[in-house]
């Protein structure tokens, strides 16, 4: 493969210094002047380099870091609420927010993945890094102290897979942990010669950080500790402290809300924490030891199933809270608890009964979320909506035009307007950008709950797909339907920015036809071809969609829609065009115009209709 | 089966947090036995036996008094002295004393029942220390 594409792949027999001795490896046996670093999970954005070799102007810089991300959000990794196009992923924050805090101080490190170097600067340090497991940090911290620079750019360039098992997702962090701490003996950014002082502060809180487990433990047992030995660490529990408790409380939590940005969400935060805290302090205490420290690759295949043994510290911690709570209870019951009539003796039983209940909550959801069955596929769809026409293979001749709601190379989601038979072969042509690709699938699923309000989804496996046209999928995946994705679920609001516009948009909003998210199948008729596209969202007075092709704002062209209440024909004007994607994909605004009466009715239906959702 | 898809079996889960309780419960009664019987005994909803009262004092005297265990010692003192145990209850009373040498409501309460008991040498001895502990004080 590697041949047909020009390029040459280097391999090693042996394996020693593991990703590190393969970089250097390649690095004495390449020639670039500069080198990009993706794992092999990893899919770059064809804009990858445009974006970041403009940085290397500057003589002085070795690298430029970009955000990791993650496409396969059917991963444990991700909370996802696809109605609210919302997503959370535990290092959202790290690599949003965090970084491009830690490159404002010139602290912006490689993490291992999805960065450009500059080869001079790597043969300075004497190549990357091998007397640590985390390679990444040590080599920045090395180049660092030669005086070359590093640059966080914040954008997602390239995609790679979470972790879909806690075993994978566990070996991952173990590795992270036992590597950062391990610093600590061997280049301690605290007195390593040649870092200044914010790099110091930065790089050590990275190290330090590591050690979270600890103060989590604490937190997690302390209060079905107290239930069950009533032994308080403060004294007296009284107004004075308790009102002292609740502003730190509040602070703390309306601090972390405005800090985070949209990014953190405290209950998932703390649910990871719950999930790592016994792995942190397994790598502490290996790492303090100074025991020898593996390289193992993380497992970013199908996922394994959990096992007991690894989720045995949250059982535990279920069954110590779940046990601390009706101790207290038998304390009321058997009137052994001290002084309930005073209020040091309530609240000395009220704080710690509402922390304990709330670890074990944490401990419960932790639990959940990685022994629930793993359904996923073994690739991951990539959710998004191509405009798929079909056509049914039988004498029963049936076509019409639907969309996919999710997709990759193997089959789709499809949701139609009309119902179609079950086990029927189809004739698809995915509009895949200015690319229809024609292909054959069968149905092998419907989707019953999803199907109502005029709405049928189907499951599709294609069928003896060739190899060019499962490429152009996965290529139209990548380029297309990721950043359309991103677009909507990776955008935060801050509190203040969501503030703002809500005080200045309100009469706006008021004044205005409400939008309402519909993902629907249309075709706009341009002068030299058919574009077949899916709306973003549709209002009485206008419409958003999603194009391949920027078009003239001012331009007025036809338009038909397809909706579970009927079709729309109409006129639009193009009122904004805005790139998604340089030269692949385009938000377009546009007006309505001139609509029939009928097409007025058929929109008027779809707006007030109650399956709304469904489209969403 | 797995044993880990166990946890997500609603009849698994109910029965094992049942029974869990149950232990628990089980746990709680035998952990704080002497506990509960004290201020039962105290409260005159158990009429006392005698045998475990006094296991119990025994108990109670070989360990390092908190204020919950010198409050709970004093309400077996004064369940031990009602139900005619007196030996028993002076004693709890006198290791109550040399663990609050300074609190003279207890050290009088101590004397009062020395001198009820006819020991009025040992209830001369506290009313002495009583009264030296007042003139020293004013």
């Amino acid at each position: 493969m590697a041949k047909d594409l020009g390029c040459q792949y280097i391999a090693r027999t042996e394996r020693l210094d593991a990703k590190a001795g393969n970089l250097n490896h390649a690095l004495a046996r390449t020639h670039g002047d500069y080198i990009a670093i993706f794992d092999s999970d990893y899919v770059p954005q064809p804009d990858f380099l445009e974006k970041t070799l403009g940085y290397f102007t500057d003589a002085q810089l070795a690298f430029v870091q970009t955000p990791h991300h993650y496409y396969n959000v059917d991963s444990f990794q991700f909370r996802m609420r696809i109605g609210k196009r919302d997503k959370w992923n535990e290092q959202d924050v790290f690599y949003r927010l965090m970084m491009p805090g830690r490159d404002y101080w010139s602290s912006a490190f490689f993490a291992g993945t999805s960065a450009i170097f500059r080869k001079r600067a790597l043969v300075d340090i004497g190549g990357f890094a091998t007397q640590s497991i985390t390679e990444d940090l040590l080599t920045t911290i090395r180049l660092y102290r030669r005086k070359w620079k590093g640059i966080y750019h914040n954008e997602v360039l390239s995609s790679g897979l979470a972790a879909k098992d806690l075993k994978s997702y566990h070996t991952q962090k173990q590795r992270w942990a036992e590597g950062n701490i391990s610093l600590l003996f061997t280049d301690n950014p605290l007195w390593t010669s040649g870092l200044s002082i914010p790099q110091r502060v930065c790089f050590f809180s990275t190290v330090f950080g590591w050690l979270a487990g600890f103060p989590a433990l604490i937190y997690f047992i302390a209060p079905a500790v107290l239930l069950m030995t009533r032994m308080f660490p403060i004294h007296p529990l009284d107004w004075a402290f308790l009102w002292r408790y609740v502003v730190f409380l509040s602070i703390t939590l309306i601090g972390f809300k405005i800090a985070s940005r949209g990014y953190g969400r405290l209950r998932y935060d703390q649910a990871y924490n719950m999930l790592n805290f016994f792995l942190l302090i397994k790598a502490a205490v290996k790492s303090f030891l100074r025991l020898p420290a593996t390289f193992l690759v993380t497992n970013k295949g199908r996922g394994e199933a959990v096992t007991l043994r690894a989720i045995m510290p949250q059982i535990a911690l279920v069954l110590l809270c779940l046990g601390a709570v009706p101790w207290a209870v038998f304390h009321i019951v058997y009137q052994t608890w001290d002084g309930l009539d005073r209020l040091d003796g309530s609240l000395g039983l009220a704080i710690p009964v509402f922390w304990t209940a709330i670890n074990a909550l944490l401990a419960i959801s932790a639990i959940k979320s990685v022994t629930a069955p793993i359904y996923h596929r073994y690739t991951f769809r990539f959710l998004g909506s191509v405009a798929v026409e079909y056509a049914s293979e039988t004498a029963t001749p049936m076509r019409g035009l639907g969309i996919s709601q999710d997709l990759n190379e193997s089959g789709l989601s499809l949701m139609t307007f009309q119902p179609l038979q079950s086990s029927e072969r189809l004739i698809l042509t995915l509009h895949l950008g200015s690319r229809p690709v024609e292909c054959h699938g069968a149905i092998v699923f419907h989707d019953a709950d999803k199907s109502h309000g005029g709405y049928y989804v189907y499951g599709i496996q294609f069928i003896d797909i060739r190899q060019s046209t499962q490429d152009l999928i996965i290529q139209h995946c990548f380029e297309s339907v990721l950043p359309n994705f991103l677009r909507h679920f990776d955008r935060r609001d801050t509190l203040t920015a969501r503030a703002v516009f809500w005080y200045y948009n309100r009469r706006r909003i008021r004044a205005r036809a409400p939008r309402q998210t519909f993902t629907l199948p249309l075709i706009v008729r341009l002068p030299e071809d058919n574009l077949f596209a899916v709306s973003e969202d549709v209002s009485r007075s206008g419409l958003s969609l999603i194009s391949h092709v920027p078009l003239k704002a001012g331009e007025h062209m036809p338009v038909e829609m397809m909706t579970p209440v009927g079709r729309v024909y109409g006129e639009v004007e193009i009122r904004h065009s805005r790139e998604v994607v340089a030269g692949r994909s385009y938000h377009i605004g546009c007006r309505l115009l001139a609509l029939s009466r009928s097409s007025s009715q058929v929109l008027v239906r779809l707006l007030a209709s109650t399956a709304r959702s469904q489209a969403a | 089966m797995r044993p880990v898809t166990l946890l997500h079996h609603r009849g698994f889960l109910a029965l094992f947090a049942c029974s869990y309780v149950v232990a628990l419960w089980f746990a709680f009664l035998w952990f704080h036995n002497d506990e509960i019987a004290i201020r039962r005994w105290f409260n005159g909803e158990l009429p006392i036996d005698h045998e475990q009262a006094a296991v119990v004092a025994q108990h109670w005297m070989d360990i390092d008094l908190t204020e919950r265990h010198s409050r709970l010692l004093g309400q077996l003192a004064d369940v031990l002295l009602r139900s005619g145990n007196a030996d028993q209850g002076i004693r709890i009373l006198e290791r109550l004393v040399t663990a609050k040498p300074g609190d003279a409501a207890l050290r009088m309460h101590l004397a009062l029942i020395l001198h009820q008991a006819g020991r009025f040498q040992d209830a001369e001895r506290h009313f002495g220390i009583l009264l030296e502990e007042n003139s020293t004080h004013g």
